[in-house]
């Protein structure tokens, strides 16, 4: 018997195809995909495919893991990741330096700690602290924002707000 | 109005395209079948398909998959049209899910091939342009990559590794996450 048919060479616009499909849900798929060959590497790392992989998924891209993560993780927390380019006008950023900003507080407890961790150092800095009203709540569920420097929660219901700025 | 209709149908039926296979095989499809490629609704708007439409890029095999494909959907797209005037919502909805139920098992049943004829498959579609075909078979490919290390990848496709052990162990070690 005749050995199976190899599969025929597959073009550029076909092999993207494929990889646009790669579902985000295990990241490491991709990751994994573009290590195949020249081509499936010269794909994966165009930013136009890493476009059209965005918006074909309508999922936010994952930056990375976090790992080395700060010992004490908090009842309550959010994290946000952010580019750490000056100048960067943050439309495609990707590849360049980043940091991660944690805040997290505890059930019990009126203090709330912030951690930063710089992707250029590798390392989480040391952790600053907020003292809280007795009465102010922090769920850490709503979505932080960005503002010039600065980014900033909600707390309280949503009638007060955390302020945090860079290090 | 009876007339009007009879001629329309009398249209419909003369409306038949010629697609001719690398190997020289005819095909004789319906308008509306041969329309679910791009590629061929733009040689019928530009008017060139009288005396059949050639494609050298698919094999007589592979074409008469991808007929059976756009005989399928192209019905189940005129099956919906249809039915969007003489049924009820609650009836029209019933039979809108009947359709694409149907339409899943044949898809899945429509790529239960070999790898190769996958991949040739794959290839036609982008050729002829036909997106749903497009669709369906690239993601039963990306979706086959799923857990599978770059050797098993290369294995399976039969794609050659041209990346320096450079370039692979820097992938390696920026990604390390990916390979553990």
């Amino acid at each position: 018997m005749a050995p199976p048919r190899l599969p025929p060479e597959l073009i550029h616009d076909v092999a993207e195809e494929i990889l646009l499909r790669v579902r985000p849900d295990e990241p490491a798929d991709l990751v994994r995909a573009s290590a195949v060959c020249k081509a499936w590497l010269r794909i994966v790392s165009e930013p136009a495919f890493l476009r059209r992989y965005r918006a074909f998924h309508r999922s936010a891209p994952l930056l990375g893991f976090l790992y080395q993560a700060p010992e004490l993780w908090h009842t309550f927390y959010s994290a946000v990741v952010l580019c750490a380019v000056a100048g960067c006008d943050h439309r495609d950023c990707r590849n360049g330096p980043f940091l991660v900003v944690y805040v997290g507080k505890d059930d019990l407890g009126n203090s709330i700690c912030a951690y930063v961790y710089s992707s250029e150092a590798h390392a989480w800095g040391t952790p600053v602290y907020a003292h809280l009203e007795d009465d102010v709540y922090f769920s850490g569920t709503d979505r932080a924002a960005l503002v010039g420097d600065a980014i900033y929660w909600t707390v309280a219901l949503g009638d007060r707000i955390l302020k945090g700025l860079p290090v | 109005m009876a007339s009007a209709g009879s001629g329309d149908e009398k249209a419909a039926a003369a409306a038949m395209i010629t697609l001719i296979s690398s190997d020289n095989e005819k095909f004789e499809v319906t308008e509306a079948t041969a329309t679910l490629s791009q590629t061929i609704r733009h040689m019928i708007e530009d008017g060139c398909t009288d005396g059949g439409v050639p494609l050298p890029n698919v094999t007589s095999k592979i074409l008469a998959r991808v007929i059976e494909y756009c005989k399928k959907h192209a019905t189940a797209a005129a099956g919906e049209e249809g039915s969007s005037s003489s049924f009820s919502d609650a009836a029209f909805l019933e039979v809108d899910r009947a359709f694409l139920e149907e339409l899943e098992e044949f898809d899945d049943a429509f790529l239960e091939v070999d790898r190769a004829t996958l991949f040739d498959l794959i290839l036609a579609a982008n050729y002829l342009d036909i997106k749903g075909l497009l669709n369906l078979t690239c993601q039963k490919v990306a979706d086959s990559v799923k857990g599978k290390t770059p050797e098993q990848i290369r294995e399976m496709y039969n794609i050659v590794n041209d990346l320096t052990p450079e370039e692979e162990a820097e992938i390696r070690r920026e990604t390390q996450w990916a390979f553990e």
